[in-house]
């Protein structure tokens, strides 16, 4: 009975609001993260934003992290980032970080200001969900700051009152934090040395910076894989971050809670030689700045407890609402949709975005939809165009974009070339190990594939996959029974073209020369015509419409064969087939009003887009590919 | 828990423990292989470390027997000295590190058994025919220097030279491209190459964003040459570096196997002076109407051997040019006196047409008894050429009847073989072969006895057996070294970011290709 009522006592409503707010709130964010960022739209971010994280279970793998500053964090984020292929793990990853630092940061904040902290406590969390609000993997970054908070709270909670235990303790700390977690010992080192400040012990205070510095630089370059030649070598996140805006994330976040820290410490005093000042000189009753007001405790604050949650929530939902990236999400949907090869959901989201947020991947991903979705002759021109919007052929990195397509069309060694390029700029990232794979499977090159394969094999996602098709191969090694594989073989030239070159419409004869059936080359093909207007290479290759089984004349080509008639005044063999009766008379209102508005441009423009924009005459009429 | 229970606790746990350790030893010791079937014909294992020439002084052969089982027992044995037992419940076998050193030296020019015994799975033993190698009485140099990179095309990111000690598995880095970087691309260290197979004097080529320097080690010191090295070798002396300027660009074929491919659009040798600090081009070798390349000393310093092809194009901007895959190269060689710093003539040693095809890389024994070199079907990159194969010429057969007499090595695949370096005794040499798989080259160690007869090779031992199988970077320009690399990797990473270098001007004419850090053609090498 006694029992009973002691938890009664202790289940007021007082107790549990706040576990119980803060569980709904987890729950929110955890619901946000899951459907709205959809972090398996980060994992497939890889090479078309950044270089995703690779993890491989295997020890010579682990143990490369493990000689290096800051090795054990990238190889704990790197195996976290994998979660990031589910949505729901991805989401649980980002959630429990998140918690984790509100759990620290009441502690943390206490011990420097003395005062508990509130609701203040989620800023951390919250921040982290700015950064993914932009899409920005800034796991690393995070978990190591997280760690020198925590071993931070670790420090300044030991019972040690000698100093030189202290500074032991803290050597230790320090060096297995840097080994751990690179700059992330030197932040822990920045935070000790500002608590020491607070405490008031100057030398200790010295100490922590001075021999954690030290501590790095020897670490870095006598005992790590590491090469300070240059002091700020020391920082490891300028080695490890390839991508220029995480690792400025992770440089601004390092400052952010440095200086927060460094506030934390001295705020309190300063308001105590205001208060001191404001005293002497209205001579009694000192009072609290408003900023003061900031680090109050929960209990018996000074607005109500509901208001206080409704404003966090307030302001967290209204920090979502505006830093959320809808573009970028739309545009790694995309992506992911592309390389899921699910091309009809790819064109729904497609028609989301607005022409202006369009570019060439984009559109890449839009036509080769069309194509594998029979639409690409009569609906292409229902999206923005661009001539290089079919392949790109450029240093930069959205090259890598293509592999797929080049693999599709039997550009065979174009994709490998491509895709070894992916493997030493991004890494052996699982999606570019599986598409080197397929790629010599498909060259009949299996014992190289076979090392793809068991590389693969290593993946936490791939894996299984992997070792499947390694299992295929031993029965079957040029995997004849794959009915993808066995028709992009067919489409694979065999003969090296005498002269040479690497445009793509010289490209695409090549393989139509190669094999009349290639019916994708022979689309992309008449595209690349009609993208770059060249319309005597259009009505020569019109004649082999009929090798690919058409039934009627692809819209887009009959507008085509009508814009060719009207400026050539030539006619055009069409075979068995016809322009259809509506597409001719479009055509035509389309002239007369072309014609009736030719002395206003503008005008004209606005006229014909209101009702033609998705045909090709307007494209014609209006974007010079020249 | 009061303490007496926490105590009972512990001791039950302990028991469980032990209890375990002891049946798993017991499982381990019932090995009944007394009884085995035998099987009439060796086991296949991988790699194939089968009637080949062991060194004396290489680590252990581990190996993966290709054979369903169970379980697996390998006896290794020789005349002499201990047999090793190796016990595994999977088909990887790793040799213990040890025993095998005692009974290598135990057993110099004998042979070496592997005797592999297999459990099938209704329990019961097979053994194969026993596997049979020759232990070689010449022991292999210690180190052997080589190049990681991963199959590249245009661009790179983490390239590196690293050493491997031979009689162990250890492996050490040399010099990264990130050891140097400023960005976040990686710099590339391109060839390295080693006076007489020490290490006290040696040339590193390199790329980055300090421009396209060499780095010249010399006993420890490091200094930056502002010029770029290609194909390098150093005179016997160390007095003289000689080195290839190189126009070089890449392009890709659109069908077979081999994507890349490499042109030459111009090239000259020109050599370098340590003393006086000077670059030199001697005329004879920096012909405008031919690519001359891969240079190479006999071991005396009164030839040097190179290649040489006629330019077949006028366009030397035009990649890849016409005719490039009827590009083929001669092997060449010019006397020179170190003394007085003469070149003498030219002479033909074997000519394309004589052979039909182009022959390149050539590498003389340390006794200067055997040239090996390669040939392919065309060109100057016989990395990327499926049909490059190593070849061997006796010069002391030559000297005599004055016909310079060559044959294939029986060690060539079906894939390019390339790259090869001789030991410092001549007994051993290291090549670089695709065999495996047709595009990661590995580095295979071959016996070469007195009468310049190649055994069938073996390849670079690696701890896990399986290492090869998923290893993704090639292994490119290997190089016996006596003794490790003494630079450290710091000092050299200095050297490149430091703005010091030794300045040098080529005293070429214009037409004749210079290397610069503007220009892009120095290509990497794999």
């Amino acid at each position: 009975m006694n029992v009973i009522s002691a938890i009664q006592s202790k289940c007021t409503w007082r107790n549990v609001r706040i576990p119980i707010c803060t569980a709904v709130f987890f729950s929110l964010y955890y619901l946000y993260v899951y459907l709205c960022i959809d972090p398996t739209l980060i994992y497939h971010s890889h090479v078309f934003k950044l270089k995703f994280p690779v993890f491989f279970l295997d020890v010579a793998f682990i143990k490369s992290f493990l000689v290096r500053p800051s090795g054990f964090v990238e190889c704990l984020s790197a195996f976290l980032s994998q979660f990031y292929y589910y949505s729901w793990a991805g989401a649980l990853v980002i959630t429990l970080i998140g918690w984790l630092f509100y759990m620290a940061a009441g502690p943390f904040v206490k011990s420097y200001t003395g005062q508990r902290v509130g609701l203040l406590r989620f800023v951390p969390a919250v921040g982290l969900l700015l950064a993914y609000n932009q899409y920005i993997h800034c796991l690393e970054g995070s978990i190591k700051i997280l760690l020198a908070v925590l071993f931070a709270l670790v420090y300044i909670k030991m019972p040690l009152r000698r100093g030189w235990m202290r500074w032991t303790v803290f050597l230790l700390l320090s060096v297995l934090l840097y080994c751990a977690a690179g700059t992330g010992g030197l932040l822990f080192a920045w935070f000790c040395c500002l608590y020491e400040i607070r405490q008031r012990r100057f030398y200790s205070s010295l100490w922590c910076l001075v021999s954690a510095l030290a501590a790095a630089y020897v670490l870095a370059t006598y005992l790590l894989d590491s090469n300070p030649s240059r002091l700020w070598l020391i920082f490891p996140e300028e080695q490890s971050f390839e991508a220029p805006i995480i690792a400025n994330v992770t440089i601004y976040s390092y400052l952010v809670f440095g200086l927060t820290a460094m506030v934390m410490t001295f705020l309190p005093r300063l308001q105590r030689g205001i208060a001191k000042v404001t005293k002497s000189s209205r001579g009694g009753k000192s009072r609290h700045s408003s900023s003061a007001r900031l680090f109050v405790k929960d209990q018996g604050s000074i607005m109500p407890f509901v208001i206080r949650w409704s404003v966090l929530l307030a302001i967290t939902a209204g920090i979502i609402f505006f830093t959320f990236d809808r573009m970028e999400k739309n545009r790694l949907r995309i992506y992911y949709y592309g390389y899921n090869r699910k091309w009809p959901e790819l064109l729904r989201q497609a028609r989301g975005i607005p022409v202006e947020e369009y570019d060439l991947s984009l559109i890449h991903f839009i036509n080769r939809a069309l194509l594998h979705t029979g639409k690409l002759g009569s609906e292409m021109f229902s999206y923005p165009q661009a001539t290089r919007g079919l392949i790109i052929r450029s240093q930069g990195d959205t090259r890598f974009v293509h592999i797929g397509l080049r693999f599709e069309l039997g550009l065979v060694n174009d994709a490998e070339q491509l895709a070894h390029e992916s493997l030493e700029l991004f890494g052996a990232h699982p999606m570019t190990l599986k598409q080197l794979a397929l790629i010599n499977i498909a060259k009949g090159q299996t014992d190289t594939a076979c090392i793809f394969l068991n590389a693969l094999s290593k993946d936490l996602i791939f894996g299984r996959w992997a070792r499947d098709c390694l299992k295929r191969l031993e029965t079957d090694p040029l995997l004849l029974e794959d009915e993808r594989i066995r028709r992009i073989r067919t489409f694979v030239a065999t003969t090296e073209p005498l002269e040479r070159a690497h445009v793509f419409n010289w490209q695409l004869q090549k393989l139509l020369q190669h094999n009349m059936k290639n019916k994708m080359a022979y689309e992309y093909l008449m595209a690349d015509h009609l993208l770059n207007e060249w319309l005597d290479g259009f009505v020569m290759h019109f004649q082999y419409l009929d090798n690919f089984g058409y039934a009627d004349i692809p819209c887009h080509y009959q507008e085509a064969i009508l814009v060719y008639a009207a400026v050539t005044k030539k006619h055009v063999n069409l075979g068995n087939h016809k322009i259809a009766h509506e597409i001719q008379q479009r055509f035509d209102n389309f002239r007369y009003l072309a014609d009736a508005n030719k002395n206003e441009p503008m005008t004209k423009l606005k006229v014909l887009l209101k009702d033609y924009s998705d045909t090709y005459y307007y494209y014609y009429l209006f974007y010079n590919p020249r | 828990m009061n303490k007496y229970r926490c105590y009972q606790f512990l001791l039950i746990a302990v028991a469980v423990l032990a209890a375990t350790l002891l049946y798993c030893f017991l499982c381990d010791s019932d090995w009944p292989v007394d009884g085995a079937t035998i099987i009439d014909r060796p086991p296949h294992i991988r790699p194939d470390y089968t009637d080949t020439v062991i060194p004396p002084n290489i680590a252990p052969l581990n190996f993966i027997v290709k054979e369903p089982g169970t379980r697996y027992y390998v006896r290794i044995y020789s005349k002499q000295g201990k047999d090793i037992n190796v016990h595994s419940k999977k088909a990887s076998i790793v040799i213990p590190i040890k025993p095998w050193k005692e009974l290598l030296q135990d057993n110099q020019a004998d042979k070496l058994y592997f005797d592999v015994y297999v459990e099938n799975n209704d329990g019961r033993w097979k053994r194969f025919a026993s596997i049979t190698n020759k232990i070689s009485r010449a022991a292999i140099d210690d180190y052997l220097v080589y190049r990681l990179i991963k199959p590249i095309y245009y661009n790179w990111f983490d390239t590196g030279i690293y050493q491997r000690h031979l009689p162990s598995y250890d492996e050490s880095v040399v010099l990264r491209g990130r050891s140097f970087r400023e960005q976040s691309y990686g710099g590339c260290v391109n060839c390295h190459a080693f006076c007489n197979n020490r290490t006290d004097k040696m040339t590193i080529g390199i790329r980055t964003d300090y421009g396209a320097p060499t780095l010249l080690s010399q006993n420890g010191r490091v200094s930056k040459i502002g010029t770029k090295f290609g194909y390098t070798a150093w005179h016997p002396t160390g007095r003289i570096v000689m080195y290839s300027v190189n126009k070089v660009r890449q392009f890709f074929h659109m069908t077979g196997v081999e994507v890349r491919d490499v042109v030459d659009l111009d090239s000259a040798l020109a050599y370098y002076d340590l003393k006086s600090k000077t670059v030199k081009v001697p005329p004879q070798l920096a012909d405008k109407s031919r690519l001359e390349t891969y240079p190479t000393w006999s071991p005396d310093g009164d030839y040097l051997y190179f290649c040489s092809a006629p330019i077949l194009w006028s366009d030397r901007n035009v990649t890849p040019p016409k005719n490039f895959d009827k590009v083929r190269y001669d092997l060449m060689r010019i006397s020179y006196d170190i003394d007085t710093d003469s070149w003498g003539r030219l002479e033909t040693v074997l000519s394309a047409s004589q052979t039909g095809k182009s022959i390149m890389l050539p590498r003389i024994s340390p006794g200067g008894r055997f040239l090996i070199f390669c040939m392919c079907d065309y060109g100057c990159f016989p990395i990327y050429q499926p049909s490059s194969d190593l070849y061997i010429m006796d010069l002391e057969t030559d000297r005599q009847t004055g016909d310079f007499a060559y044959r294939r090595l029986e060690v060539n695949s079906d894939r390019s073989e390339s790259w090869h370096c001789w030991s410092s005794n001549g007994r051993w040499v290291v090549f670089s072969s695709k065999r495996r798989d047709g595009i990661f080259t590995r580095s295979y160690i071959s016996y070469v006895d007195e009468d310049g007869k190649v055994y069938k090779p073996l390849l670079l031992p690696q701890k896990d057996p399986d290492f090869y199988d998923s290893f993704l970077k090639t292994y490119s320009v290997p190089e016996f070294v006596v003794e490790p690399v003494q630079t450290r990797e710091k000092d050299l990473a200095d050297a490149v970011r430091s703005p010091a270098q030794i300045k040098v001007t080529m005293p070429l004419t214009g037409a004749t290709p210079k290397a610069g850090p503007s220009d892009p053609w120095q290509q990497i090498r794999e």
